[in-house]
């Protein structure tokens, strides 16, 4: 990705005002929003048309949960940057994020440590 | 839906007579007591989270003042909805626990059970259809049975599948409605618990966010109505939801 290029991100919660919310916080952090799902398979579906840099990942969510999205998302697109935004993490989710090499960020009203994150996955790529 | 192996475990899992947790970091029993503390903890940290982030987020968005007037709305707009729901959570809590100034005081008439079905099924906003069968007509808060219904057929859609269906019946001295929906089998611990505050089952627990509430209201609010709420497994998956409340005469 060249320089100065915004990073285009896809937001997947089943909430929409956090979809809201968090559209509105990348734009301020400089990232384009490039599309939005409201559950995992939704979410693959998205990020095969539109190609993101990276994905912010809400984990539970009816129907396809981030659980079962994330590995079949990160096996269809290998490159792409994954961000799990969840409000609980415990021994299980951190261990699985781990297993998946996935960063993990609690959710927040400061979006510091989800723009860092988010930077920091798309820069291993 | 599918479960996750591993996670009920970590939000906290259901619990049958007879089985016995063991803490994983001191290999000692886990007591009923300890259960109900982690799952409390855990379910209420996931859902409050999510609105008081959202809450917090939203508020510092619009104080930074680089929104422009229709993203300024839009903010506002979900600032209300968040803080809203809150205020729901909270009340459902109360209800929940069965704190006994929670339960709304009004006057009872008659209700008819199979019209409040097809009123709150409309409001859950499920494209499924509801078979209605039967009649009843219940002495009751009309507010409180809808509410009840609500809950029960909300819980249906959130967590069963269809078809769903209603079917009322009426004795001398009860009127009763009895909700079901398809879906997963049910473990016989899963049912026990259902109308537990706080508890949800294994498959929600990974697919369908929520505090594990909606029975446990309906069931302070039939109770507080003089009537009666039952849980069974229903024949090939999913579960039946029986009310009972003292029959109009």
């Amino acid at each position: 990705m060249s320089t100065g290029t915004p990073l285009r991100i896809v937001v997947v919660d089943d909430e929409p005002d956090v979809r809201l919310l968090l559209g509105f916080q990348l734009r301020i952090a400089g990232m384009e929003v490039v599309g939005e799902a409201g559950d995992g398979a939704t979410a693959i579906d998205v990020c095969a048309e539109v190609k993101p840099d990276a994905v912010v990942f809400d984990l539970l969510m009816p129907g396809m949960s981030g659980f079962a999205a994330i590995p079949a998302l990160l096996e269809a697109q290998p490159g792409i940057g994954v961000v799990a935004y969840t409000a609980v993490a415990g021994d299980f989710v951190r261990a699985e994020m781990g297993r998946l090499g996935v960063a993990l960020v609690l959710k927040s009203g400061d979006p510091s440590p989800l723009v860092d994150a988010i930077k920091g996955c798309v820069s291993q790529v | 839906m599918t479960a996750v192996p591993g996670c009920a475990a970590h939000y906290g899992s259901a619990m049958g007579e007879g089985d016995v947790q063991v803490d994983r970091a001191t290999g000692l029993p886990v007591s009923s007591v300890d259960l109900l503390r982690r799952r409390i903890i855990n379910v209420v940290g996931h859902e409050l989270r999510t609105p008081v982030t959202t809450v917090r987020g939203l508020a510092e968005a619009l104080a930074a003042d680089d929104a422009d007037d229709d993203e300024r709305r839009a903010l506002l707009a979900a600032l209300v909805r968040a803080t809203t729901r809150l205020e729901s959570l909270v009340d459902e809590v109360l209800l929940a626990s069965s704190i006994g100034t929670a339960m709304p005081v009004g006057a009872v008439s008659s209700v008819d059970l199979v019209a409040a079905a097809r009123a709150a099924w409309a409001e859950v906003g499920v494209t499924d259809d509801l078979d209605v069968a039967g009649a009843a007509i219940a002495l009751a808060q009309p507010a409180v049975v809808h509410r009840v219904l609500a809950q029960v057929l909300a819980n249906a859609a959130s967590h069963g599948a269809a078809p769903y269906g209603a079917v009322a019946t009426s004795s001398p001295a009860l009127a009763c409605i009895a909700i079901s929906s398809g879906g997963d089998v049910l473990r016989p611990d899963e049912l026990a618990l259902a109308t537990e505050a706080f508890f949800r089952g294994e498959a929600a627990v990974t697919n369908a966010p929520g505090l594990g509430l909606g029975l446990a209201v309906a069931r302070t609010l039939v109770e507080g109505s003089g009537g009666t709420i039952g849980v069974e497994g229903a024949e090939g998956g999913g579960m039946v939801v029986t009310i009972t409340l003292p029959v109009a005469t």
